[in-house]
């Protein structure tokens, strides 16, 4: 029965898989990436090094942004908070002599996920621009907190005392950006199974049709606390990376600043695509590289060139792989 | 036979203006019952009110002896109250199948699965294509809903609420919008499930209506003013006077 069927049926979208011409582009993407720590080492160059793993910590935010965001809906305006906690957590941690990286890692996942459910929770009951005011008060709120922890360096921050301890890759740059990369890979790869699954759809139909969603006897809103969670999650984890490549942690992480790039890497990759904000993360913080290297006047040309690129580029930088177009359900793929 | 679905004394104002006043229904297994009257009857908001969307201000709403008058939304659907929207509320973006799907998932337990791709869960994928024959709608499950037919869309409002396994349909004028062909394509669909499930029609199209209705009341101004059969209705004198006169009824 179900071989006739799948014969004589034409296959939904979801299950037709990835557009090649996408997984091309993604493992172009990747390959690059990951020969970013080889170029680096062949020509001396340990900038380069660095410069990408700041845009990884970023992509891997904006990814994990993208789950709230792109899949369902919820506009944060303040989730670098949540890349802020996890920078200072790792410093609270050490100096409450917890210096191993997985341990940090377990405490940051689990106070994020409590942080987040309540204040979630607390914005979930809005919409609109009353949830972007209130994940911004939240993050707000949060900011000033660290401001005026005077033991913490207050609005100048602090030094982290030593880096995560990882046995004999304690402190290693380039184990720390394979490390970056792996992260984001299996996240990305993850968000990717999760948007097709029964949870995915649930999301992604509250996005597009809250209403419908409740008619056929689903409540939305664990859903889509969950996916907050989760995305908040992501970027913790990219704050962790964070405060280990710069040794340094700051009130700076959480400005509202931060939520705001993160939304623009988002929706110039691509709102609601997997590997969009990966490629809007890259794509912007290399633009601002090269035009910081040009003039120091790089804000007045970076600012109307999103500006003209969002215009312009309506389904982002990845929506103009020609397969990944088509129609709405295999573009959100 | 005790009633599937019962109100009682179901009251809506807004302001001073009295939308539902003091409405009583029955409706029994496998039984068919049509609200009708003018436009401004109030017939989409006591649809509203049964389903939750709308809270009453007075009454009562039993499901199969359950009271869910104060159930939200999500909650009657899932005690098995399904309905269709007078304009379509499908999910453009979404598949034909992802459409159907996500009211299946909904009375197979939680959605907090994260790994497998739902259109790869046979038990789900199964329930699904049932409903789409049965809607006639399985040789389309690929597509894209937004770009079906309006016809088709009207199937597949159908099909979602069929999906949630529901005992009482609360059908919110499903011919809106047909031509009349697909109109007795709709209607021919109606009377086969009509054994299965007990439905609240609201609907315009006095053909449909007729053709199908076991029972029918006449909503005018909030007010029920008339029930019964539909040869009772078609002969009431009030009826006549207070509602029939702007539109035709098939002898």
């Amino acid at each position: 029965m179900n071989a006739l069927r799948d014969a004589l049926l034409p296959a939904p979208p979801a299950a037709r898989g990835i557009p090649r011409i996408a997984v091309a582009a993604g493992g172009m993407l990747a390959a690059l990436l990951m020969a970013v720590p080889v170029y680096a080492w062949a020509t001396g160059d340990a900038y380069v090094l660095t410069m990408f793993s700041r845009i990884l910590v970023f992509a891997l935010a904006a990814v994990g942004l993208n789950i709230a965001l792109g899949y369902g809906g919820m506009v944060s305006m303040g989730h670098a908070m949540y890349i802020g906690l996890g920078a200072y957590l790792v410093v609270l941690l050490q100096e409450a002599g917890i210096v191993s990286g997985w341990l940090q890692i377990a405490a940051i996942l689990l106070v994020v996920a409590v942080v987040a459910a309540l204040a979630g929770w607390v914005a979930l009951r809005t919409q609109g621009i009353a949830f972007i005011m209130i994940t911004l008060a939240f993050a707000q709120l949060f900011f000033f907190l660290f401001v005026s922890l005077k033991a913490y360096g207050g609005d100048e921050g602090m030094t982290l005392p030593q880096p995560s301890g990882f046995g004999p890759l304690t402190g290693d740059r380039t184990a720390l950006y394979y490390a970056l990369l792996a992260c984001l890979g299996a996240t990305v790869y993850g968000v990717s199974r999760m948007v097709r699954s029964r949870f995915g759809l649930v999301l992604r139909a509250s996005r597009l049709n809250m209403r419908r969603v409740n008619a056929v006897g689903t409540a939305p809103l664990p859903y889509r606390l969950t996916a907050y969670v989760l995305s908040a999650l992501v970027c913790a984890l990219a704050g962790f990376f964070l405060v280990n490549l710069t040794g340094f942690v700051s009130p700076a992480y959480l400005a509202w600043t931060v939520s705001g790039e993160l939304i623009v890497m988002v929706v110039l990759g691509g709102v609601g695509t997997v590997v969009g904000p990966v490629v809007g993360a890259v794509g912007l913080l290399l633009l601002e590289e090269l035009l910081k290297g040009w003039t120091e006047y790089w804000m007045m040309v970076l600012g109307p060139l999103i500006v003209l690129m969002v215009l312009v580029l309506r389904r982002g930088l990845w929506g103009l792989l020609p397969a990944a177009r088509g129609d709405g359900a295999e573009a959100r793929e | 036979m005790s009633p599937l679905l019962s109100v009682r004394g179901l009251v809506k104002r807004y302001g001073g203006l009295l939308v539902t006043d003091q409405v009583d229904l029955d409706i029994g297994p496998g039984e068919i019952h049509a609200v009708i009257g003018p436009n401004g009857a109030g017939k989409t908001t006591l649809i509203h009110q049964v389903s939750g969307e709308v809270r009453s201000d007075a009454g009562q709403v039993l499901l199969d002896g359950r009271d869910v008058t104060r159930h939200p939304v999500a909650a009657r659907a899932q005690a098995g109250l399904g309905r269709s929207y007078q304009i379509t509320s499908i999910i453009g973006e979404f598949s034909v199948l992802e459409n159907v799907l996500l009211a299946v998932q909904a009375v197979h337990g939680h959605n907090f699965h994260f790994w497998r791709p739902v259109t790869a869960t046979p038990a789900l994928v199964e329930a699904a294509d049932r409903v789409l024959a049965l809607v006639g709608l399985l040789p389309v499950r690929g597509r894209t809903a937004g770009l079906l037919s309006y016809g088709q869309q009207r199937q597949l409002e159908l099909a979602m609420t069929l999906a949630t396994e529901p005992k009482v349909l609360l059908l919110d004028e499903p011919m809106a919008g047909l031509g009349p062909a697909e109109t007795q394509q709709m209607v021919q669909v109606l009377q086969g499930l009509r054994s299965r499930y007990a439905m609240l029609l609201v609907e315009h199209d006095m053909h449909a209506v007729f053709a199908l209705a076991d029972c029918l009341s006449v909503l005018v101004y909030g007010k029920v003013i008339f029930r019964g059969t539909p040869e009772e209705v078609r002969e009431s004198p009030a009826v006549r006077e207070a509602y029939l006169g702007d539109e035709e009824i098939p002898a």
